[in-house]
């Protein structure tokens, strides 16, 4: 396990009431692993996390990708529904 | 002009960039003018009155990351660079509450040809609905407002 800060925007930080929050989290970890913790955390916005995308770094995680830990040092951001342009 | 543009690295920030002030079109336009041009396409998009299952939309209220918002549309500009023989090419996306009517991106494309500019002008805004981590609220005009519900449901412009 390992604590790790998840940052929050736009239609996530809402509902949520947080901008960011520090979560114990079991490594190594997928970016599905971490959204489905998320998801069974807040149960009310499951569907929005399971739509949601993580970024590690300011960079897109790759589905595929997985972290032991100390990668995530630096936090994870939830990428909710983009609406941009 | 502070923008020589280079074939890899990321684009000059002033070429690209988000703001909470009003576009300046003419002034964007203005950087990517260039004497081996022969085309310049600068694209708006803006506030419209009507949504997805909405009507009497006002106004757009827009959020970034603010970090990764600006790295994703740098790396968007250079790959149209990548992929395409521009001559140069500039966007600014805005921030905060946006009227109707009103610009909420300008992406200016200079090439020695129109083909090339406009092939390269829709590369850049399609992948920004796809990948920019921003985030945009409708206000209604009957006090309500909401979240859009992403790019999935905004399909075209």
């Amino acid at each position: 396990m390992r604590s790790v800060q998840i940052r929050y925007y736009a239609q996530l930080r809402e509902a949520l009431k947080t901008s960011a929050e520090e979560v114990e989290v079991e490594t190594p970890v997928d970016e599905r692993a971490l959204l489905e913790r998320l998801a069974a955390l807040h149960p009310r916005q499951r569907d929005l996390f399971l739509a949601s995308r993580i970024a590690v770094d300011d960079a897109y995680a790759q589905p595929s990708r997985s972290w032991q830990g100390t990668e995530l040092d630096s936090g994870v951001d939830i990428i909710s529904p983009i609406s941009g342009g | 002009m502070t923008g020589k543009q280079m074939d890899a690295p990321l684009p000059d920030p002033q070429l690209v960039g988000l703001s909470p002030n009003p576009l300046d079109i003419q002034a964007l336009r203005a950087r990517v003018a260039d004497p081996a041009a022969g085309a310049i396409l600068v694209f708006e998009g803006t506030v419209r009155n009507h949504s997805e299952g909405l009507t009497g939309v006002i106004a757009l209220e827009y959020e970034a990351h603010p970090t990764m918002a600006q790295r994703v549309l740098s790396e968007i500009v250079a790959a149209a660079h990548q992929a395409f023989p521009i001559v140069k090419a500039a966007l600014w996306h805005r921030l905060g509450r946006v009227e109707l009517g009103q610009p909420t991106i300008a992406i200016a494309v200079s090439a020695a040809h129109r083909d090339e500019a406009y092939r390269a002008s829709r590369y850049i805004i399609d992948r920004i609905k796809h990948e920019a981590p921003i985030w945009k609220r409708e206000i209604c005009s009957d006090g309500t407002s909401g979240w859009s519900r992403g790019c999935t449901a905004h399909s075209g412009n």
